[in-house]
């Protein structure tokens, strides 16, 4: 393999990495967002509230 | 916060690429063997220092949470574990593929850096995946927190490695006393880079820190509920 | 009604005593059977013999008229949807609640909506939490929804067996489940119900005593209101596709096949540069080295689905326990493709296709080994990996004609 190749290769896995690494946080929150939900179904409103206060805030 | 931050840090480190690929001096064909190959340097040096302060977090994470049973420390153990994982494994592919480049082997067994990093890298897998195996309990936190602390045993090992042996992998480029041998336009690049990847592991530390905080939170709820139901 | 179970003259060995002895049973669409008897009586044993998960000695099993199982080994899949919860619960750690008990649905071949049931177990807000954040408690309800929805979401008699399905449950929770045993059988499904609970006991039609042997008519119960339970089709969740699943949702193949090649691929790396001075056969052998390793490892989830009789609630209700599939040809070509550039060999298509192949018929070679060891009681301790260097002379055979 010429050098080009070899960067190619070499960026290429540490772009992988990197979207591999920001798809995780990107799943944990929607899957945050469903445990929120399958709750807020239930709920009752004081802790609603106080759910709804918590998530407000950005990431 | 944690949002802009991380946004700060993917343009960052898309912009040190691109200077990187076009705009950082080209090496001479006597220094290296594969010049082209050379430009791996630019994120593979950052990746390895950001690993650095990922590995840094993951060990006062982990002493926080065993010594002060602090919630907040625990948060950091997560973060860290889940970001040393994604630098070091991004350090050891680059540095494998530049080294099959450059040396003509990917790896090689009696270098005390390489392979002390890649035991790191692994610590970092094991950690990662073995929490996630796992319910959040006492016993979890303390059989992966003791795992952190003790692993970064390996982290000065690898940071001194260069100097006391001599060993394949190259010496420091810069903060050395004689100025460093990297010249000023690389210096530049690897700098930006440097920052950029700083900025990019804080940016994902500090979301992954605020995910377990609002998790913790859900579960505290999950269970008042399961009480009231 | 047809019968739906039929135990005919059925002998069951649990280690080396007779448990069960010229045993007789039937179960009927309509009727809920209640199955009593001390500890130790049997009642379990009959329940497992049910769903055919035990060898047997004498006789025979049918759902329907279909003999799933007999006494000289022979085996089919029933034509009925079976909905079974066995005193274990049957269910892994890493699944997500609501991704369970639609998978358990499925293998009726239908879907329902779980978010009435589970609100009626007080779990709705738990549908979306993976099972091992679940108290006990809460995993027996799983459990028990696991069996009971399949027949819920069906339009065909189902047959259900259910070992102690109140153990663990709250009060509130068992009369939701008398409510429920009520409708099914109701609505003509078949249930098979192992269990000391009088409230349970109180749902049944007819009273099977282990110890005289003997199934008799008891007062009828009281009819519970029905329950609507929309439902459509669902494709049935194979045991590879669960597979596939769980190993990418867990990466336990990394934990042993992973490792095992990469491990091999670093030592061999390690030795320094010999590969140009050895032979085609030689190096041909190296090259495929990592992919055998990585196969030689077996299925990791044949250990994994131990966990709480997973693998046994697999066999009876889904046909078969969960396996990697096709990922074996994945790592396969991985490893061998990652060999040729360690050992700078150009990337030879023929050599990966071999690679590929080699991992998936090793692997799933060594799974049937330790599927052969599942019935112990103890598997883990049977060491299964001595076995595996039969498979060396093969893969030097395999290489040597590749390199004639």
């Amino acid at each position: 393999m010429e050098g080009m190749g070899y960067l190619a290769v070499a960026y290429f896995g540490m772009l992988m990495a990197i979207a591999l690494w920001t798809y995780t946080v990107v799943r944990r929150s929607q899957r945050l967002e469903d445990r929120l939900a399958a709750l807020e179904s239930v709920s009752t409103p004081a802790s609603s509230q106080e759910v709804q206060n918590d998530m407000s805030g950005e990431l | 916060m944690a949002s802009a931050v991380l946004f700060a840090g993917f343009g960052g480190i898309g912009a040190s690429m691109l200077l990187a690929l076009l705009w950082a001096p080209s090496v001479s064909i006597d220094a290296f063997e594969s010049p082209a190959a050379q430009r791996i340097f630019y994120w593979h040096v950052p990746a390895a220092w950001a690993a650095f302060i990922a590995f840094g977090a993951l060990f006062i994470g982990s002493g926080g949470w065993l010594f002060k049973r602090s919630e907040r420390m625990w948060r950091l153990h997560v973060a860290g574990s889940e970001a040393g994982l994604a630098t070091g494994l991004m350090t050891v592919w680059s540095g494998c593929v530049w080294g099959a480049a450059e040396w003509g082997t990917p790896w090689d067994w009696t270098d005390v850096r390489l392979n002390t990093f890649g035991l790191l890298t692994l610590l970092a897998v094991y950690v990662v995946l073995g929490r996630n195996s796992q319910p959040d309990g006492v016993e979890t936190r303390d059989t992966f927190a003791a795992f952190g602390l003790y692993g970064f045993v390996l982290v000065p090992l690898t940071y001194i490695a260069t100097r006391i042996w001599t060993i394949r992998h190259p010496g420091p480029v810069v903060g050395t006393d004689d100025g460093g041998s990297i010249n000023s336009e690389m210096g530049l690049v690897l700098f930006f880079s440097a920052i950029s990847f700083t900025v990019l592991i804080v940016g994902h530390m500090m979301a992954s820190m605020r995910l377990t905080d609002l998790e913790q939170k859900l579960e505290r709820l999950q269970s008042q509920t399961d009480k009231v139901v | 009604m047809a019968g739906l179970l039929t135990l005919n003259e059925v002998e069951v060995r649990r280690g080396m005593d007779v448990v069960l002895r010229n045993h007789h049973l039937t179960v009927a669409g309509g009727q809920c059977v209640a199955l009593v008897g001390a500890n130790g009586s049997g009642k379990s044993t009959v329940l497992e013999a049910a769903a055919g998960l035990l060898p047997l000695e004498k006789g025979s099993v049918l759902h329907g008229t279909t003999v799933i199982i007999d006494h000289e080994g022979r085996r089919r899949t029933g034509p009925l949807t079976l909905g079974l919860t066995l005193q274990k619960n049957g269910v892994l750690g890493s699944e997500v609640v609501e991704e369970h008990l639609q998978m358990a649905c499925s293998m009726g071949g239908t879907s329902t909506d779980a978010a009435p049931f589970l609100a009626a177990f007080n779990l709705k807000h738990r549908a979306k939490d993976l099972v091992a954040h679940l108290s006990q408690g809460q995993v027996r309800k799983i459990a028990v929804l696991s069996a009971l929805l399949p027949a819920f979401a069906s339009d065909e008699a189902c047959l259900l067996l259910l070992d102690e399905p109140s153990t663990g449950l709250d009060d509130d929770a068992v009369k939701v489940l008398c409510g429920w045993l009520s409708a099914l059988r109701q609505r003509g499904h078949g249930l098979l119900v192992a269990t000391h609970d009088q409230r349970l006991i109180e749902q049944a039609t007819h009273l099977h005593d282990l110890a005289r042997g003997a199934t008799e008519p008891c007062k009828a119960p009281t009819d519970h209101p029905d329950i609507t339970t929309p439902s459509a089709p669902s494709r049935r969740c194979s045991p590879a596709a669960f597979g596939v699943k769980t190993h990418l949702q867990t990466m336990l193949w990394l934990n042993t096949n992973g490792m095992a090649a990469l491990l091999t691929l670093g030592i061999l790396l390690a030795m320094g540069t010999f590969y140009p001075d050895l032979s085609p056969l030689q190096q041909l052998g190296f090259l495929l080295a990592p992919a055998f390793a990585a196969g030689l490892c077996g299925e990791p989830l044949v250990a994994a689905m131990r966990e709480e009789r997973a693998a046994s609630w697999w066999m009876a209700v889904g046909g078969g326990v969960p396996h990697a599939g096709w990922m074996p040809l994945m790592i396969g070509t991985v490893v061998t493709a990652g060999a040729s550039v360690g050992f700078e060999e150009p990337l030879n298509g023929l050599y990966v296709l071999v690679g590929a192949l080699l991992c998936f018929a090793v692997w799933h070679g060594v799974r049937f080994m330790q599927m052969a060891t599942v019935r112990l009681a103890r598997p883990h301790a049977a060491m299964v990996g001595l076995l595996t260097p039969v498979l060396i002379l093969p893969y030097a055979v395999l290489i040597d004609w590749l390199t004639r």
